[in-house]
């Protein structure tokens, strides 16, 4: 008995110099792809000087840009297991906490940031629904910039692209097989393979958004861009439902007002740094193609045929369903 | 009955599914070369598949390393120790090793559990299913090292004391099983975890000085790294999965495939006899020259280390017969001989497909092409110092008499021919941009099968899965090592490290070149204290950003960093390289450390030039690139 006893007084000790330590502050753990100095960076550093005033210095957030916290897979694992305790996640990465969020970026279906907007309003209770199930709060979520196809040979329709070997992204196994599957010839290569890639010919072709392409200096050995916009740069702030629930719930709604203030300049911080990119990359011999009426249509049509394989595979059909029909809703209001 | 044959049965299940993995690690990618080549398709899922077969080699791999005892660990320590001492420290070590190990099950279990979306498939098959490899892993090895041989019934005991010194290190990963798979716990458990976490904050310390002081007197490598980033994290409220996900991380890399298919090529040629007919080769068109027979041992080194580098399989497989070549052509003495044959054991490290330089390209971001161009010229002057030292002194010796004739090179050309091409097949099939690096290690892996299986003869078909099976605890121990290393590496991420030893060297070290020689000093520090594969997962991330803080190309940095490490296996008094030699000539360490000095001294010479010569590295580089 004694030593049960003893054992318990231990505890309590143990818990007396824990308790007013975690009472005391709670330090947020945030991976993000985006490398320092880039406005995705600033942004997120932003808000959590932002969060950090609200809070009145109770929550500190840390960041580890630039990918050194890991891949998006890796970095969702480590919030999962608590060493994270936030992500900003792509689509990439979104799409492998639920498959269905990949309607967010479904390529050449939303066109601009308006028609993004009022789709991603009414779609949020949704998304947010999906990520609480798997344990996630979305505590921010924008848009900013969008992906281009870049390549060696001038690309307009899509069997010009057919004939040339396009990088997909490594961690996309479901895009590769889409890819494969309308007659592409992938070759999935990580983001430091790329440059060798287009070096020895092994990769003619890719998608990034300018920016990367410009930082990256692939566009100097691929320089045709396509001026379609491929898909929205769609970035979500996640985090785990666990940390969510320690930051006093008075903070909440505030923390995500916070966020949503700072990422409303965002996409056009972004679009204004890739005006300055796009005209440095033309002064080094980029030459962008605007779409015809008729080119868009093409590949918007091959991008529509490829859903209807994957609806009711990959994401389910009727997640699809009523994303299309607040698209088309929003279309036909401003026809 | 069946009690005796459960073991057996369990390790020929361990031997097959081990062998089995290496083996579809290497179709996978062959398949989808000739889908792509001839069809314009490709196996679905497939590059999901290969990174899976990775965890399952390095995981199957290593348990094997266990049974025979082989994960790479340094005793010198225990060597001089006397009864009852000797016997009191194994079984500490033993003791250790066991609490470690099985707190990375627990960490492993919880990992699978928690870590992963439970939904997910790789291809068609359970993540979880894929993952349970880990623990199972991990569970095999800690019972391993309680039923080695070796340990008296009581070290038995102690050792198996361990399991309970593990459950007490993985309380938080436990906790989180239990939270998982059943029910809410009482209150308490949540203080339990604190006090755990509070405790080992305080405590870190004297575990620290067990772990590293026990790398001496035995402990493997693997449970001193994976152990010591365990610690850090217990004592800094991380989260103790963390270590397991970094070596799924590490394992799953795109990249990581290569190690093990260019091992087994290196081991498949090194069990074949392609070394005695590249003997016979080099003999035939240099044996002529004064120091025809350095030169002989030099290149045939050079070529088996670009694909065995890091592993020592050079000096163990071709070390003898070198050995034995030169000091019969009357030229050099046994120490000559084999301080050379100890130097040339990773001099081909800076070539294609040399391991280390694609590990440093995973680890530092840096195109493994560029860092392939890059290290040729360095590398070049290396072999090249070498060759020199060896025509220097055989030319105190008399005249060799070795006569130089079209027939003979003719003939033995002829005879290796097939083997010679396989150097161009990976240059060729890598750099024209026909085949991914992983790509390129399947096809050594398949060609060097059919050139030593169907060509040559050297290995029969039935002797494909032993040779496989023999290169396993090399392929495992090495995958096992790199796996927990990054553990230790995400600690300094997660700390801040690189951050602070930047800020720090900004307003201290003034001078590019005040950097480099500090740079030199720790790196030689480094390299005799750890193996490669771990030094380019830990330290690479430090210096990376003070290169960039001191304008030094991450290329050029890679082949400074890899340079040291090389000249690292030489430096006593734990330079791998030294070890091997000692047990492969049978010679005591004392006398492998006089042997290498001459040749130590030459290599640091020229990686002093590498370091401070930056154009030897971007030269070709400029031009390529």
């Amino acid at each position: 008995m004694l030593k049960i006893n003893n054992f318990r007084i231990i505890i309590l000790m143990g818990l007396f110099i824990v308790l007013p330590f975690q009472a005391f502050g709670l330090t947020l753990k945030i991976g993000s792809l985006a490398p320092v100095g880039t406005p995705y960076d600033t942004a997120l550093r932003e808000i959590g000087e932002e969060w950090n005033r609200i809070s009145g210095g109770r929550i500190t957030v840390k960041i580890f840009p630039g990918g050194i916290a890991g891949g998006e897979a890796d970095m969702i694992r480590k919030v999962r297991i608590g060493q994270l305790q936030g992500v900003v996640l792509t689509t990439v990465g979104l799409n492998k906490i639920d498959s269905d969020l990949m309607t967010m970026a479904l390529p050449l279906t939303i066109q601009s940031e308006e028609e993004f907007k009022y789709v991603a309003e009414r779609m949020l209770p949704e998304w947010t629904r999906l990520l609480d199930e798997k344990g996630f709060a979305l505590a921010a979520f924008d848009m900013a910039g969008w992906v281009n196809i870049f390549s060696k040979q001038q690309v307009n329709f899509p069997e010009d692209l057919q004939s040339q070997k396009f990088r997909v992204f490594h961690e996309e196994p479901e895009m590769e097989q889409v890819l494969k599957t309308m007659g592409f010839r992938v070759i999935p290569l990580t983001q430091p393979q790329v440059m060798s890639g287009l070096q020895t010919g092994m990769i003619e072709a890719f998608y990034a958004p300018p920016l990367l392409a410009a930082a990256q200096q692939w566009f100097a050995l691929a320089p045709n861009m396509l001026n379609l916009k491929i898909t929205p740069v769609v970035g979500g702030l996640i985090i785990s439902n666990r940390t969510w629930a320690r930051i006093p719930e008075e903070y909440h709604e505030e923390f995500k007002e916070a966020a949503k203030r700072i990422l409303l300049s965002l996409n056009e911080d972004v679009l204004e740094t890739e005006k300055q990119a796009l005209t440095i990359m033309k002064e080094h011999g980029l030459v962008i193609h605007e779409p015809s009426r008729e080119v868009t249509e093409r590949w918007t049509v091959l991008a529509y045929e490829s859903f209807s394989r994957l609806a009711g595979v990959t994401f389910t059909r009727e997640i699809y369903k009523e994303f299309l029909s607040y698209l088309e809703e929003y279309r036909s209001m401003n026809d | 009955m069946i009690k005796v044959n459960l073991p057996s049965a369990a390790r020929r299940i361990e031997d097959f599914v081990a062998v089995a993995s290496l083996i579809i690690l290497a179709l996978i990618p062959t398949t989808e070369i000739i889908l792509r080549l001839f069809f314009r398709t490709g196996i679905p899922a497939s590059t999901d598949y290969m990174y899976h077969a990775v965890l399952w080699v390095a995981f199957t791999g290593g348990m094997i390393t266990s049974r025979k005892n082989d994960h790479l660990s340094l005793s010198i320590g225990i060597d001089s120790l006397k009864e009852p001492l000797r016997s009191i420290v194994k079984n500490t070590t033993t003791f250790i090793s066991v609490a470690i190990s099985s707190a990375f099950f627990w960490s492993a279990l919880s990992l699978m559990l928690n870590g992963f979306d439970p939904d997910r498939l790789i291809g068609f098959i359970p993540i979880r299913f894929i993952t349970f490899i880990m623990p199972l892993g991990f569970g095999v090895m800690s019972f391993r090292f309680i039923f080695q041989k070796g340990l008296s019934g009581t070290g038995r005991i102690i050792a198996a004391v361990g399991l309970i010194g593990g459950v007490i290190l993985a309380i938080p990963p436990i906790v989180n099983i239990i939270y998982t798979i059943t029910f809410d716990l009482p209150l308490f458990v949540d203080g339990m975890v604190d006090f755990y976490y509070l405790a080992a904050g305080k405590i870190i310390w004297i575990l620290f000085i067990v772990l590293v002081g026990g790398t001496l007197f035995g402990i493997p490598l693997f449970i001193v790294l994976g152990g010591v980033a365990y610690i850090l994290f217990a004592a800094n409220w991380g989260a103790l999965e963390v270590i397991t996900n970094e070596a799924y991380t590490m394992l799953t890399n795109p990249s990581i495939p290569a190690i093990p298919l260019f091992t087994l090529t290196g081991f498949l040629l090194s069990e074949s006899k392609a070394g005695e007919r590249f003997i016979n080769l080099f003999r035939s068109l240099f044996g002529r020259l004064t120091g025809g027979m350095a030169i002989v041992a030099i290149l045939v080194c050079t070529f088996f280390t670009t694909f065995t580098g890091a592993s020592g399989v050079t000096i163990l497989a071709l070390g003898g017969l070198l050995s034995y070549v030169m000091i019969k052509s009357g030229l050099y003495s046994k120490r000559f001989s084999n301080g050379l044959l100890t130097a040339s054991g990773s001099i081909g490290l800076l070539f294609p497909p040399s391991l280390p330089i694609i590990l440093y390209g995973v680890v530092a971001q840096v195109s493994i092409k560029s860092m392939f161009i890059g290290g040729i010229v360095p590398g070049l002057i290396m072999v090249i110092a070498l060759i020199i030292y060896g025509v220097i002194t055989a030319r105190r010796g008399k005249k060799e008499t070795a006569q130089f004739t079209w027939s003979e090179v003719g003939g033995s050309l002829l005879e290796s021919f097939w083997e010679v091409l396989l150097p161009i097949i990976i240059i060729v099939g890598y750099f024209s941009g026909l085949f991914t690096l992983v790509e390129t290690g399947a096809v050594a892996v398949v060609y060097t099968l059919i050139v030593e299986v169907w060509i040559k003869r050297d290995i029969s078909i039935r002797d494909i899965s032993r040779v496989v099976l023999k290169s396993l605890p090399i392929i495992g121990g090495i995958l096992i090592l790199l796996a927990v290393a990054k553990g230790l590496s995400y600690y300094l991420v997660d700390a801040e490290i690189p951050m602070k030893l930047v800020a720090w060297a900004g307003e201290n070290i003034h001078s590019k070149y005040v950097f480099l020689l500090l740079l030199n000093l720790a790196l030689l520090v480094a390299g005799c204290l750890m193996d490669i594969f771990s030094a380019i997962l830990v330290i690479v991330p430090l210096i990376l950003p003070l290169g960039e803080l001191f304008g030094i190309h991450p290329v050029h940095l890679g082949i400074i960093f890899l340079a040291n490490l090389e000249l690292g296996y030489l430096t006593p008094p734990v330079g791998l390289n030294l070890f091997l030699a000692s047990y492969r000539f049978e010679e005591p360490l004392i006398k492998v450390y006089r042997n290498v000095i001459p040749f130590f001294l030459i290599l640091l010479i020229t990686v002093l030039l590498i370091t401070y010569v930056p154009f030897l590295s971007m030269g070709l580089l400029k031009l390529f690139g």
